[in-house]
C-alpha cells in the first residue's frame, strides 16, 4: 500500500465520509450509534459538526481517526479508505499524519510529566529520522505557529494556562504538518478570554497551512464564529447540512431550529420560549 | 524522587540507618571480632564488656559478631522474596492492560486466591513441602507478595492507558512499547518503589518470625529471629538479651516503613502541581 | 411599597490574611423580581452568593456589610437559626447536578423525603408530589425517571431534579450559581424556561450568577456585572446590555458579539421583515 499523500486544493474532498454505520458496546448491550452519516471535508475549509451529548459526535470524530470499528459504509482520508487499512499499517498510516485532533479537555491531553517540547514533539520522534536539534525547531516553529514563544518549550503542563495548554495541544497537532484537524470541543473548557483567543488561531490556521479543519462542537457561537459550513448531528443523523449563514438565519429541520432558538443571545428569550416549546414537543413525538 | 525523599527528615534518617544496616550486612563478617559459630566455654552469658560489645550467648559466643552474621542472612532473604513478587506481580500487572480480557480476568482471579493466603502458613506449609530451607520459606513469601505489586503496578497503568495523553500518542502512531518507556513507566515505577520498601520491611519480619520459630535454618547458623529465641530461654541471667536482635529488627523494619512514606510523599508532592497553580488552572475552569 | 426580599449591602469577604475577595458589593432583589450576576471566575459571584447562603468556605470569612433576607439579619444567624431559612425559603441549585444527589436512591425517593422534610406529607402523598413535581418541570414521563438512580440520568434532567428539591418547598428565592454552565445547548435553553417559568408562577425570587452574559440575558430583569471582587455596572438587562456604560460591560458584549450568533440572528430579523 502507499504512503497517503498529503491532499493537494483539489476538488477531491480530503475527508470523505459515506453512509457510515457505527456500533458501540458488546453483545447485547450493543448499539447502533451512526445511523448512515454522510460528511465531507475538503482542504482549506472549515466545517462545523454540531451535536450535543448523545448526537454520536465523538463516536464519529474516533471513527475518522481509526479508533473505531465501522460497520458499514466508508470513510476516506486523502484517498485512502481508513476502514480497510490493516491492523498494523494503520500504525504506519497513523505516523504519516494525515489527520490529527485536538482533545477537549486541556488539563488532560498533556502529560503531566513531560515538558512542552516532549508534548509537542512525541509525533516527530515516534516517526524518527530526525536530530535533537532539527527536532526542536520543528517544536518550535509549532509553538511560534500557535503564538507561544519558545520558552514555553521547556515548561511543564501544570505550569500552563488552559488556553495556553490548549494551543500547545493544537502545535502538537500541527507539527506533523497535517492534511485534516479535528477539533472536539477545543474551547468549551476555557475561560472566554481564552477562548476567543484559541477560536482566532484556529480560524486563521486554514490559509497559513494546507488544511481542512473538522470543528466539532455543541456551541453554536463558536461554530458561528470560524465555520464556513454546518453539519447537524442529531442521534447519529445528519438533519441538516449547509453554508454557515444558511443554516444559522433559516434553519429548516425542527432540531436545527431548536438548536439555534435556544442558543443564549443578549436580548433575551422571551419571545421564543413559545417557539421553543412547541420544537421540542414535535421532537419529543417523533421518538 | 527518591533524592527528594532523602531531602525529608524522615526519609534521612531511614535511608540513614538502612545504609547502616546494609554496611554491616556487607562487611559483617569481616567486621565481626570472633567467629559467630566458635563459643567461649569459659564465657557463657557474659554481659557486654570491652572485649565482648554485646556480651555472650548461652554458648559462649560473641553476640555481636552473630548479630552482624545475622544481618546477611536476614536481608538477603527478605530482598529475595520481595526480588520474587516484583517480578511476578508487575510483569502481570502491567500486562493485564494491554493483553485482553481474557488474560485480565486470569490474572485477577489468581492474584484474589493469592491475597487469602495466610503469609506464615503458607510459608511454612511449602518448607514442609520443599524441604526447611530459608530460599524455600522465601520463595513460598514471594509468591504471596506478588498480589500487592500487582494491584499497585495495574492500577498506575489503567489510570495512565486510558488517559487523552495516551491516546494522543497513539494517534501519532506510537506502539505499545513507546507508549510504556515514555508514559507508563515513570508513572507506575514511584508506586512501585514505595511498595518495595514497605514489602522489604514486612519481609524482613516475616524471616524473623520463620527464624524465630526455628523454621529454615539449621543451628548453630546465627538469624536475628533465632537469637530473640534462644535469648528469651535465657531471660532470668540475661534480662537485657532480647532486646538486642529485637531492637535491630524494629529499627530495620522501621526504617524501610519509613522509607516508603518519605517515598510516597515525595512522589506525591511531584505529581500534583502548586496550590498556587492549582488556583489558577481553577480560575480557569470556571470553579 | 415593600422593601426588597434581599438586601446586600457593602459586602466584604477576605481570606484570613486579610486579601479581600469581595470588596463592597451592594444589590437587593424584589419580591419575584430576578437578578443576574456576571462575571468571570476570581469575580466573586460565587463567593458573594455562597455569603448570601451562610456556606462560605474555611478560611475566608464576611468581614463587613450587611446581607438582610426578607427582614432577618442573615449575618447574625447561627447554625441552628440557618436551618429554618436554608432549603425552605432560600434555595439553591449549583453546576454540577449529580454530585449533590446521593447515588444510591432513586431520584424520586430523594425528591420525597425533601418534601416530606419542609412539610407534613405522608410517604404516598409525598412521591405523588414528587412525580407532581417533575412533570411541572418538563421531565417527561416522570415517574419513570422518579425511578431512576442518578447516574441513569443525563445533566439536564438532573439539574431539573435538583430544582425540583430546592423548590419543593415554596422559597420565596432561588439562587443558581452556574448552574447551566455545563449543559448543552438546548438542555440550559430548556432549564432557563423552566426557571423564567417558575419565576412568572411561583413568585419566586431568582437570582442567577453565570459568566455568560447571554444566558443571564434569558431570564432576569436585572443584571449586576462583577469584576476582581466589585460591581462595575448595574441596572436593568435591556439597558446594561444595550447601553454598556462601563467599559468592561462593553468588552463582554463585544466579545459575545463577535462569537456569539448576534449576527446571523440579527440578519434573519432582516430578513424577515
Amino acid at each position: 500500500m502507499s504512503e497517503p499523500s498529503r491532499a493537494p486544493l483539489s476538488p477531491a474532498p480530503l475527508l470523505e465520509v459515506r453512509d457510515l454505520r457505527v456500533s458501540l458496546g458488546r453483545g447485547r448491550a450493543r448499539t447502533e450509534i451512526l445511523h448512515g452519516v454522510d460528511l465531507s471535508v475538503a482542504s482549506g475549509e472549515i466545517v462545523g459538526l454540531i451535536g450535543e451529548t448523545g448526537s454520536g459526535k465523538t463516536t464519529l470524530a474516533r471513527t475518522v481517526l481509526g479508533l473505531a470499528r465501522i460497520d458499514s459504509g466508508a470513510v476516506t482520508l486523502g484517498g485512502t479508505d481508513v476502514g480497510s487499512i490493516p491492523g498494523r499499517r494503520l500504525r504506519a498510516f497513523r505516523r504519516a499524519g494525515l489527520a490529527q485532533y485536538v482533545f477537549q479537555d486541556p488539563l488532560q491531553s498533556l502529560d503531566p510529566q513531560l515538558s512542552v517540547e516532549s508534548s509537542v514533539g512525541e509525533g516527530l520522534a515516534v516517526r524518527g529520522g530526525l536530530r535533537r536539534d532539527e527536532l526542536r525547531a520543528r517544536v518550535l516553529d509549532a509553538l511560534d505557529l500557535v503564538g507561544l514563544e519558545p520558552s514555553f518549550a521547556d515548561r511543564l503542563p501544570s505550569e500552563l494556562s488552559g488556553g495556553q495548554r490548549q494551543r500547545v495541544a493544537i502545535a502538537r497537532a500541527m507539527v506533523l504538518e497535517p492534511g485534516l484537524l479535528i477539533c472536539d470541543e477545543p474551547v468549551s473548557a476555557l475561560d472566554a478570554a481564552s477562548r476567543g483567543q484559541v477560536l482566532e488561531l484556529l480560524a486563521g490556521l486554514p490559509s497559513v497551512r494546507e488544511l481542512g479543519m473538522l470543528f466539532i462542537s455543541h456551541d453554536l457561537g463558536s461554530v458561528a464564529s470560524i465555520t464556513d459550513r454546518i453539519v447537524v448531528l442529531y442521534r447519529g443523523v445528519i438533519v441538516e447540512s449547509g453554508s454557515t449563514e444558511r443554516v444559522l438565519t433559516e434553519p429548516r429541520h425542527p432540531y436545527t431550529r431548536l438548536l439555534v432558538g435556544s442558543a443564549p443571545t443578549l436580548r433575551g428569550g422571551a419571545a421564543d420560549r413559545g417557539t421553543r416549546a412547541e420544537l421540542r414537543a414535535l421532537l419529543a413525538d417523533h421518538h | 524522587m527518591f533524592l527528594r525523599a532523602i531531602r525529608q527528615p524522615l526519609g534521612a534518617v531511614s535511608v540513614g540507618i538502612l545504609a547502616l544496616v546494609l554496611l554491616l550486612a556487607i562487611l559483617g563478617p569481616l567486621l565481626a571480632p570472633y567467629d559467630p559459630l566458635v563459643g567461649n566455654a569459659r564465657e557463657i552469658l557474659a554481659g557486654p564488656s570491652a572485649a565482648h560489645w554485646l556480651g555472650t550467648d548461652p554458648l559462649g559466643r560473641d553476640v555481636l559478631s552473630r548479630l552482624l552474621a545475622g544481618s546477611t542472612l536476614s536481608l538477603v532473604s527478605a530482598a529475595e522474596a520481595v526480588a520474587l513478587g516484583l517480578l511476578l506481580g508487575v510483569i502481570p500487572g502491567l500486562l493485564s492492560v494491554y493483553l485482553g480480557r481474557t488474560f485480565e480476568w486470569i490474572t485477577l482471579r489468581l492474584m484474589d486466591s493469592l491475597i487469602t493466603l495466610p503469609f506464615l502458613v503458607f510459608a511454612i506449609a511449602l518448607t514442609a513441602l520443599l524441604g526447611n530451607g530459608l530460599h524455600q520459606a522465601m520463595f513460598a513469601v514471594g509468591i504471596l507478595v506478588a498480589p500487592g505489586f500487582y494491584r499497585v503496578s495495574r492500577a498506575a497503568a489503567l489510570a495512565v492507558v486510558n488517559s487523552p495523553y495516551v491516546e494522543a500518542a497513539r494517534l501519532v502512531g506510537a506502539s505499545p512499547l513507546w507508549v510504556l518507556r515514555t508514559h507508563l513507566w515513570s508513572k507506575v515505577a514511584p508506586t512501585v518503589a514505595v511498595t518495595t520498601a514497605t514489602m522489604m520491611g514486612a519481609g524482613l519480619v516475616i524471616v524473623s518470625a520463620l527464624t524465630f520459630l526455628g523454621i529454615g535454618v539449621q543451628p548453630p547458623e546465627p538469624t536475628w529471629g533465632g537469637m530473640l529465641a534462644t535469648d528469651l530461654g535465657y531471660l532470668y541471667q540475661r534480662p537485657y538479651g532480647p532486646f538486642i536482635p529485637a531492637t535491630l529488627i524494629m529499627l530495620t523494619v522501621g526504617a524501610f516503613n519509613g522509607l516508603a512514606d518519605a517515598l510516597q510523599d515525595s512522589s506525591r508532592s511531584s505529581r500534583t502541581p502548586s496550590s498556587r497553580t492549582v488556583a489558577r488552572l481553577r480560575k480557569v475552569a470556571h470553579v | 411599597m415593600s422593601d426588597p426580599l434581599l438586601s446586600v449591602r457593602d459586602l466584604r469577604v477576605a481570606l484570613a490574611d486579610g486579601t479581600e475577595l469581595v470588596r463592597g458589593v451592594s444589590f437587593s432583589v424584589e419580591r419575584g423580581g430576578s437578578l443576574g450576576i456576571v462575571g468571570e471566575s476570581g469575580s466573586g459571584k460565587s463567593l458573594t452568593c455562597r455569603a448570601v447562603l451562610g456556606i462560605i468556605p474555611e478560611g475566608v470569612a464576611v468581614t463587613s456589610g450587611e446581607l438582610a433576607f426578607d427582614g432577618v439579619d442573615l449575618r447574625a444567624l447561627s447554625y441552628e437559626q440557618w436551618m429554618p431559612l436554608r432549603g425552605r425559603r432560600i434555595s439553591a441549585v449549583f453546576q454540577d447536578p449529580g454530585s449533590y444527589l446521593n447515588p444510591s436512591i432513586p431520584v424520586g425517593r430523594q425528591l420525597a423525603e425533601a418534601l416530606r422534610a419542609s412539610s407534613a406529607l405522608t410517604r404516598p402523598e409525598a412521591r405523588a408530589r414528587a412525580i407532581e413535581l417533575f412533570a411541572s418541570l418538563g421531565l417527561r414521563e416522570p415517574q419513570r425517571v422518579a425511578r431512576q438512580y442518578p447516574h441513569e440520568l443525563s445533566g439536564g434532567m438532573l439539574q431539573r431534579v435538583l430544582i425540583a428539591i430546592a423548590i419543593c418547598a415554596d422559597p420565596q428565592l432561588l439562587i443558581a450559581d452556574e448552574a447551566t454552565t455545563a449543559l448543552d445547548v438546548t438542555v440550559q435553553a430548556e432549564v432557563l424556561d423552566v426557571l423564567a417559568d417558575l419565576a412568572a408562577t411561583r413568585e419566586l425570587a431568582i437570582v442567577l450568577v453565570s459568566h455568560d452574559l447571554a444566558v443571564v440575558a434569558q431570564v432576569c430583569e436585572n443584571i449586576v456585572v462583577m469584576r476582581d471582587g466589585v460591581i462595575v455596572e448595574s441596572g436593568p438587562t435591556s439597558t446594561v446590555l444595550g447601553n454598556p456604560q462601563h467599559e468592561y460591560t462593553r468588552l463582554l458584549v463585544a466579545d459575545h458579539e463577535r462569537y456569539g450568533i448576534e449576527k446571523y440572528l440579527a440578519a434573519r430579523e432582516l430578513a424577515r421583515v
